[in-house]
Parts: structure tokens; C-alpha cells; sequence
């Protein structure tokens, strides 16, 4: 019986497709520490379990049925778990096929850190049929993080031990405490807040517009969304904003029946996946407190990228980076010879994007002196920080370099053509061309023209020889091919950035005025 | 008189090659009441959808105050008021919030109006949307949707689940906005007593077309039922096959026959065709109208 | 005016609303020259719509039973249209007959008979208010 609950809970069959997509994904992913993975890990695992409702522990037309209470707790509780170990263990395997590292160690005790909040939520006023939304966003704001710094910080055997006892405790007081069967409301009556009369602030006419694009999810989405965006990572951003903007589409529906036009239904359906996006970059580019921002600092660190036609670089070997917006374009596709003073000199390494070769100005090789290394460290932070600065001290709170108003606007237009394109790609998708096809070649068009650029840049993400995820060097990389094509003037370059993002916007326009409220009239 | 919504030859289909309109035309003029009827699935919400511009027909036209919905649809909806059964107000606002939105939204609001009703229905403006009862959810729509005045009315099963007062309310508001606007009204309905009171014309959908065009009045004054035995007749292609004769369908022991004309009249065309004598011949309401022109077969159960 | 309308009854609204205010003009109830609500006002009160309403005065006044004054309102004609009585005759005679038969085969006696038609005399008269005393 309880497996046959289970394999009617929607959060049993999304395991089974997250599992899959887990094996397939997790060796690919350049991740390399727990440290690295884990915000998104949990981001996406969170979004997964927000479409199980986890909170539920019975339907409507469960608590009708003849079973009994337990066996419906037991069984969602089991398919919420393996919602959160199948995806897991199976990355973990078959990162262990692939390569030893020290990530499905971690990604274990993720699955056991994790499984806490789960059950926390499934206990909750363990009478009724569904624990209060509230606690839901509670585990979502506080739950997971704490579990996820947990995760980093105590050592694995304690905290696995310290959660299995934990997660027996709360299970046995939970099954002792189950009704015989649940109850479908609240068992005490709500607090129905008196209505406030002569309220001082109006909201605007347009308010309930936009408010009824905003759902709670977007509680745990915004942030996210901002997080991806100020730490450089687009395209997990840009993934979260299709959720977004998809979400918005079904608040929505409501205003076809009022005389509002595609435009401004278009301008309500962005809104709530541009702002978090454009803010988290700008806040991102230019404040110094985020303490996951990339680095940009001038640094010695181990070198990461294997080297070219000269000796390649081992793990250790001290050398400057500096962040990729003051690589320089090699012309002819080989570097040119760095020479310091003395006369000892290195020939950096390129690595290619795209057909065009960069290298680091800076660098420094395994073969040359402390002194060309701390020379080249001058060099690099006198042209970055505007002056030499050595490297005793530059010590660890020294604040991230500015990015230049160059980059920033390219990045900033880079970043709204990804959005507009992919709201353009919903409204195409509910577009009345795509209503006259079959719905089997419907879906199959809207997968491809939505998720199709995500496959391709992990595609190339997996044939790269540059690790790290894409958004961390595809795009600045590109961009800095791009600024050196542009004009000098920023005003002049913003108006070329503003021209792409103004056509994307007009072509989304477009779509929007052949959108239809599509699908079958369904007997409610 | 001039024609406040025209729909020519429209087709629409969800699925390939099973179309849900299949060619379907008729006008509403100014003023003028008409009733959608058809079976659940006959493809009545989706042709309001259409008429709304919410949907694109794949062929076919249609026209709302000479306009096109799909290309004008801003100057179209204001002259619109739209209450459907699944056109759910957004359940986090609040009515203050949602009046606001409609007055910005039409020009030509009248405060009186809105008054009138908010009181005749007891509505508490700040109460949200998701805490009223579904009755006094449709209440609030039909207010915002008929304090601008709108020219054409367009009601989709406006009164679906409803407890009787609200029913009877909505259709009192309704015919209130005929009575001082002259507005015409097309709504779609179940409850055959709501659309007998509204009158007007009646059209019904069956099959992807139009099976019916009338006036209500002549419809039920110039139909009747005929009420065959079982044994005279052997299938219904027979009876189906006699002049006027809509529909015939097996009810237990009896042949029910919609046809065309006065029982009078009937009962001599059945007499002359099949040689029947003293076939009981009635008039009815528009319910046992629809039942018997759209309803399945009643077979005797094998025992 | 007190009018009751049914949606489901074998007539169309319209007709009951022209048989019951020729009923109330037969019995005495609308007198001759009695003004009739309008179209809008019988329509919010019946909750039907104005055009029933107006089909059915239409109909009335065709057939001479009301009229309609430009600017006045509606109101009933003075002189009522008399029917032929030689000609009502015979469809009152084969009525009755009707009637009878309908009431021996169910066993009843001409007297029982009788009481039913002085009871509708009184329902003509007096009004529909009057007919739940007698239910």
C-alpha cells in the first residue's frame, strides 16, 4: 500500500527525472569543492521540492480514502526523501566513476543534512493534513542554509551522527503522534485580521497587476536569483528567472479579460525577473561586503589552467592572476615574450575561446625566480589598484578591484538580452502559432527553444579546456573581445550595447501581442 | 441596428484533427440578449474566449464593434464587462485594490453605480479576494465588470455554483444594465430557468456548429416532443427520416421525437408518414428541449 | 400587480404574463383604463427580461385588451374587447365536455364539479394571493 502510495506522489516521479539528470550532470559540473556547489545544489534541490509541496502530507482525495494516516505520512515522507538522496547519491556515483575527489563524500552528508528540514516540515502539526506555508519559508530562508554552513563547517562523521540521531528522534515522536486520520483544516480557527479602515497608503491603481505576479515561491527565488547574479554566475541566474517569468505567466491570467495591452503585460511579466537580475549585478560589480563574491584580487595561487605549447603548469606553482578583463588578446594566436629588467622572461600560456587566444600579462612560470614573480605582482597591481603593491602586503581583506564602466554596461546589456530572449521565448510559447500545432510538437518546440542555449553552454562547458562553470569565463572573456572592438566613448558604447537589447525587447513585444490563454477548456 | 459582435465560419481545434468549433456564425445586435447553449465540451467557453480576443480562431473571423480582439484588444475590452467562471480575481488583493485598478483601467466609471451594488451585495472592500465565499468572489467580479457601462455584456456560466439568491441577484444586476444601458448581453448558461428569464434569442452549439438559431419564444412555441411506442417504430432513421423531425431518441419504451411544428400539426405529418394514430404530442420547456435534442440515449437495462 | 411566472412551464413567459392579465381584466381586477407598470419596471420586478415584457403587451394590445399612450404609459382600454359570444359558444361547450369527462373517470359527481368552478370564479376575481388560502 505504501509503495503504492508512493508511486502516485508527484515527488516520487520528479526524483526519479532528478536522479537522472543528477548522474548525467554532477561529473560534468566543474565544481571542485563542497564549499563551491553547495548554493546551488540546494538552490535547485529547493525549487525541486517547492513543486512537490513538501508540506502536504495528504491530498484532499487522500484523506478520503480508506488508509490510514500513518501510511500516507510514511509514504510521502519516503518519496520526499528520495527527492532529496536518489539525485544526490547518484552524482555521487558517478562523480566517483569518473574521478576521485571529495565531493560524494560531502554530497552524502548534504543528503543527510538535508533530510532534516524535510522532516521537520512533514511533522508539523502533524495532525493535519498540511503543515503551515509559513514554516515553509522558514525552512527555505533559515533551514537550508543553516544546514548548508553546518555542512562546511562540523566535521562529516559528528554531523552525520548528530542528524541521524536527531532525525530518529523527531520520526518517533512524529509516528507516535499521528491521528488515525488527518484532519483537511487548521484545528484552531484563524486570526482573521480586523479590516483597517482609512488606511494611509494607497498603492497605486496598477498595483494589483503586478502583486498578482508575485507568488510566495518568489520569496526563495529573489534571493536566489540575487545571489547568482552578484557572484557572476548568469546562467543559473537566468535558469531561476525562467522560473520567474513562468510563474508570472500563470498569475497573469486574469488580465485578458481586462483591457490592458501585450505591452504592459509584457513590462508586469518582466518585472519581478529583471529587477532581483540587474540589481544583483550592479550591487555585485560594485560593493565590497558580499563575502562570496569571486575574488578580484590580484593573487598567487596555485595556477589552474594547464599551459600550452610551453612546460604546463602544476597545481602549487605560485603565480599572478588577475581577473580576465586584463587578459590580453594574442594576436596570431601565440603570446608574446615577457621580459623583465634582468633579463629573465616567460612566455605565458593561451587559452582559446572561441578561435581567439588570451594570456595573462602577468604571469609567472615555474621555472622563473621569486623575484620575477613579486616584479610581475608589482606590475599587475600597480595597473589594477594604481600602484605597487607587494604581496606581503596584500593581505586577505584587501576589497574586490572595480570592475571597469566598460565591462559593467557590457555585462549589464549581455545580461537583459538573456532575459528578454527567454521572455520572448515564453510568449512565443504560448503564441496562437504554436496553439495550431499538436501539443506533443508544441512542448517539444517550447523545451527546445527554452532549455536548447542551456544544453549547448553545458555542452561546451564539458569540452572546454577551461574549468570553472561557463559564466565565469565565457562571458567576461567574450565581453573583452567584444570592448576591444568598440568604440573608447562609453556613452557611444552604451548606445551600441542598448541597440541588440532594444531588438530582443521588440521582437518579445511581438510575441507577446500572439500570445493566447492557450490550452483545452478544462471542466473545473 | 448595427451588430456589437459578429463571429464568421470560426473554427478552433485543441487537438489535431478534432475540432472543437467546426464553422460556426451568428451575430448579436445591439441590445439584444443572446443565450450560448450546448453540452459541457461543445466548445461555448472556447467561442467567448475567441470573442474576447483571449484565443486566436484558427480560421474564420470576428468582430467586436467592428473591431478585430486580436488586434485592437485595449480599445475592444473597454467597452467589455467580462464575468467568467474561471476568470478568478487574483486572490491576494483586496476589492478597494481591484475597483481602483478597473476605475484607472475605464474611463467611464460610474461611482453610483459601483455604490448601488457594493451595497445591494454586501461586499466588505477590504476584505481579500481569497477570503470571500465564491459567491460573493463572482459578486465582486460582475460589479467590477458592470460599473463601467460596458455596451456588450459577456457572461461565461457567470452563475456556476452559485446558491439561488446569488443566482438570482446576478440575473437581477444583469437585466438592471438592459434595462438603463440597452447593453447587449451574450452569455453562456446551465441553469435553463436563468436564460428563460433573460429571453432573447437562443443558440446552440453542438457538435462544432450551430445547431439552433431562434428566437426563445418561437423556439418553444413552434417544437414540440413526440412521444412514440417503442414497437411502432423500428429505429430512429425512421422517425428521423418524417418531415421536420430534429432528433429522435429511445427513452425506456418510447421513441422522443423533437420536431418542428405545432403538435397539431405533427401529430397529422406522423400519421400521414407512418400511419401512427394518437401519438401524444407536447410543447415544452427549454430543459426538456435541450435534454432531448442534445441528451444520450435511455435504454432499457438488460435484466 | 401581483404576477407570478414560472420558467419551466409549458407556456412561454411571455404568455403567462398575457394570460394572467387577462385573467385579472376578465375577473375585475385590472379595471378599464388602470395604468400598467412599464416594460422596465415589470421586468426588475418579475426579474425577466424588458423585451418579454414588451412581446407580451405587444401582444395584448393587438389584441385590443391594453393600449399604450405616447408619454403616458400603458394602460387598459376602456372597452375591452367583447368576444363574440355565439362564437366562444362551441369551444366552451366541447371544454366543458372535456372537463366532465376528465372529472367521471376520476369518480367525481357534477356537484364536486361545480365547487371547482365557483373556486376558480373566486381565483379569477380575487387575485392569485388569494389562491394559497385555498390550497
Amino acid at each position: 500500500m505504501t509503495l503504492e502510495l508512493m508511486r502516485q506522489d508527484p515527488a516520487w516521479k520528479l526524483a526519479w527525472w532528478m536522479a537522472a539528470a543528477s548522474a548525467v550532470l554532477w561529473p560534468l559540473l566543474p565544481f571542485h569543492s563542497p564549499a563551491s556547489a553547495i548554493a546551488p545544489a540546494g538552490g535547485i534541490l529547493l525549487a525541486c521540492l517547492a513543486r512537490a509541496r513538501p508540506q502536504e502530507r495528504a491530498t484532499l482525495f487522500q484523506a478520503a480514502l480508506p488508509v490510514a494516516a500513518r501510511q500516507l505520512f510514511l509514504a510521502r515522507l519516503l518519496s520526499l526523501l528520495c527527492m532529496v538522496w536518489l539525485p544526490l547519491l547518484a552524482g555521487a556515483f558517478t562523480i566517483s566513476l569518473v574521478r576521485t575527489s571529495e565531493m560524494p563524500a560531502a554530497m552524502l552528508v548534504w543528503a543527510a543534512m538535508f533530510s532534516l528540514p524535510v522532516l521537520i516540515l512533514q511533522a508539523a502539526r502533524i495532525r493535519e493534513t498540511a503543515a503551515p506555508r509559513w514554516l515553509l519559508f522558514a525552512v527555505a530562508a533559515i533551514g537550508l542554509p543553516a544546514c548548508a554552513a553546518a555542512a562546511l563547517s562540523i566535521p562529516a562523521g559528528t554531523l552525520l551522527a548528530l542528524s541521524g540521531l536527531v532525525f530518529a528522534a523527531i520520526f518517533a515522536l512524529a509516528w507516535r503522534a499521528i491521528p488515525p486520520s488527518f484532519q483537511v483544516a487548521t484545528l484552531d480557527a484563524k486570526w482573521v485580521r480586523a479590516a483597517s479602515h482609512g488606511r494611509r497608503f494607497q498603492p497605486a491603481a496598477w498595483w494589483p497587476m503586478v502583486r498578482s505576479t508575485l507568488t510566495p515561491l518568489m520569496l526563495i527565488y529573489i534571493p536566489l536569483i540575487l545571489l547568482e547574479s552578484m557572484t557572476g554566475q548568469w546562467i543559473l541566474a537566468a535558469c531561476f528567472s525562467m522560473v520567474l517569468l513562468g510563474q508570472a505567466h500563470q498569475g497573469t491570467r486574469w488580465l485578458y479579460g481586462l483591457p490592458v495591452s501585450h505591452r504592459t503585460r509584457l513590462r508586469i511579466h518582466l518585472a519581478p525577473a529583471l529587477l532581483p537580475l540587474v540589481i544583483g549585478a550592479l550591487l555585485g560589480a560594485n560593493t565590497a561586503f558580499w563575502p562570496f563574491a569571486p575574488p578580484r584580487l590580484v593573487s598567487t595561487g596555485g595556477a589552474q589552467f594547464a599551459g600550452g605549447p610551453e612546460e604546463p603548469y602544476r597545481p602549487g606553482t605560485p603565480n599572478v592572476q588577475v581577473p580576465l578583463e586584463f587578459w590580453r588578446h594574442a594576436a596570431g594566436g601565440r603570446a608574446p615574450e615577457i621580459r623583465a629588467p634582468w633579463g629573465e622572461s616567460v612566455r605565458p600560456a593561451t587559452i582559446r575561446v572561441l578561435g581567439a587566444a588570451f594570456y595573462n600579462p602577468y604571469e609567472t612560470a615555474r621555472g622563473n625566480s621569486q623575484q620575477f614573480m613579486e616584479w610581475q605582482f608589482d606590475r599587475a597591481t600597480g595597473e589594477i589598484y594604481g600602484r605597487p603593491i607587494g604581496p606581503r602586503q596584500l593581505g586577505r581583506g584587501m576589497p574586490s578591484v572595480m570592475s571597469t564602466a566598460r565591462l559593467q554596461i557590457l555585462e549589464l546589456a549581455a545580461i537583459l538580452m538573456i532575459v528578454l530572449a527567454i521572455a520572448g521565448g515564453l510568449e512565443f510559447a504560448n503564441g496562437h502559432r504554436m496553439g495550431r500545432l499538436g501539443s506533443k510538437l508544441r512542448n517539444a518546440i517550447s523545451i527546445a527553444v527554452l532549455s536548447g542555449p542551456f544544453v549547448l553552454l553545458f555542452a561546451y562547458n564539458m569540452w572546454s579546456p577551461v574549468p570553472g562553470l561557463i559564466s565565469d569565463h565565457l562571458m567576461p572573456l567574450l565581453l573583452l573581445h567584444l570592448s576591444r572592438a568598440l568604440p573608447e566613448n562609453l556613452a557611444a558604447l552604451a548606445a551600441i550595447a542598448a541597440i541588440p537589447v532594444i531588438a530582443i525587447y521588440l521582437a518579445a513585444e511581438r510575441m507577446a501581442a500572439e500570445a493566447e490563454l492557450g490550452s483545452a477548456v478544462r471542466q473545473a | 441596428m448595427n451588430a456589437v459582435l459578429v463571429f464568421q465560419e470560426i473554427e478552433r481545434s485543441f487537438k489535431r484533427g478534432k475540432p472543437v468549433l467546426n464553422g460556426v456564425s451568428f451575430a448579436v445586435q445591439q441590445g439584444e440578449v443572446t443565450g450560448l447553449l450546448g453540452r459541457n465540451g461543445a466548445g461555448k467557453t472556447t467561442l467567448i474566449r475567441i470573442a474576447m480576443g483571449m484565443l486566436f480562431p484558427h480560421s474564420g473571423r470576428v468582430r467586436v464593434f467592428g473591431l478585430s480582439p486580436t488586434e485592437d484588444p485595449v480599445a475592444v475590452k473597454r467597452r467589455v464587462g467580462y464575468v467568467a467562471e474561471d476568470q478568478v480575481l487574483p486572490p491576494a488583493s483586496t476589492l478597494a485594490e481591484l475597483i481602483a485598478l478597473h476605475r484607472y483601467l475605464f474611463p467611464q466609471w460610474d461611482e453610483g453605480l459601483e455604490r448601488q451594488l457594493a451595497d445591494r451585495f454586501a461586499l466588505d472592500r477590504n476584505a481579500r479576494i481569497r477570503d470571500l465565499s465564491k459567491g460573493q468572489a463572482r459578486q465582486a467580479a460582475l460589479l467590477c465588470a458592470v460599473c463601467h457601462r460596458p455596451e456588450l455584456l459577456i457572461l461565461d456560466e457567470p452563475a456556476g455554483g452559485l446558491d439561488p439568491a446569488a443566482r438570482r441577484e446576478f440575473l437581477e444586476t444583469s437585466i438592471q444594465l438592459l434595462n438603463r444601458e440597452g447593453a447587449a448581453i451574450l452569455f453562456s448558461s446551465h441553469h435553463m430557468n436563468d436564460v428563460e428569464r433573460l429571453g432573447g434569442r437562443v443558440v446552440l452549439l453542438d457538435g462544432g456548429k450551430v445547431r439552433l438559431d431562434r428566437d426563445l419564444d418561437a423556439l418553444r412555441e413552434e417544437h414540440c416532443v413526440a412521444m412514440v411506442p417503442r414497437a411502432a417504430v423500428t429505429d430512429a432513421e425512421v422517425l428521423e427520416g418524417v418531415a421536420g423531425c430534429l432528433r429522435a431518441r429511445p427513452v425506456f419504451d418510447e421513441w422522443h421525437a423533437v420536431f418542428q411544428g405545432t403538435p397539431e400539426m405533427v401529430g397529422a405529418r406522423l400519421h400521414q408518414a407512418l400511419g401512427l394514430e394518437q401519438i401524444r404530442c407536447v410543447r415544452v420547456p427549454l430543459e426538456e428541449l435541450f435534454v432531448e435534442l442534445l441528451g444520450s440515449e435511455r435504454l432499457v437495462e438488460a435484466r | 400587480m401581483q404576477l407570478i411566472i414560472h420558467p419551466a412551464d409549458e407556456l412561454p413567459i411571455y404568455r403567462q404574463i398575457m394570460r394572467q392579465i387577462t385573467e385579472a381584466i376578465a375577473g375585475g381586477r385590472l379595471k378599464p383604463g388602470e395604468k400598467l407598470p412599464s416594460h422596465r419596471d415589470l421586468s426588475e420586478e418579475l426579474v425577466i427580461a424588458p423585451l418579454t415584457v414588451k412581446k407580451a403587451y405587444d401582444e395584448l394590445e393587438a389584441l385590443g385588451y391594453i393600449e399604450t399612450q405616447r408619454g403616458r404609459g400603458t394602460f387598459v382600454c376602456e372597452r375591452p374587447p367583447r368576444q363574440d359570444r355565439a362564437q366562444q359558444l362551441a369551444p366552451v361547450r366541447e371544454t366543458a365536455r372535456k372537463l366532465l369527462a376528465q372529472a367521471y373517470l376520476a369518480g367525481m359527481r357534477l356537484p364536486e364539479v361545480v365547487e371547482v368552478l365557483r373556486q376558480a370564479d373566486r381565483e379569477i376575481t380575487a387575485g392569485p394571493a388569494k389562491q394559497k388560502e385555498h390550497v
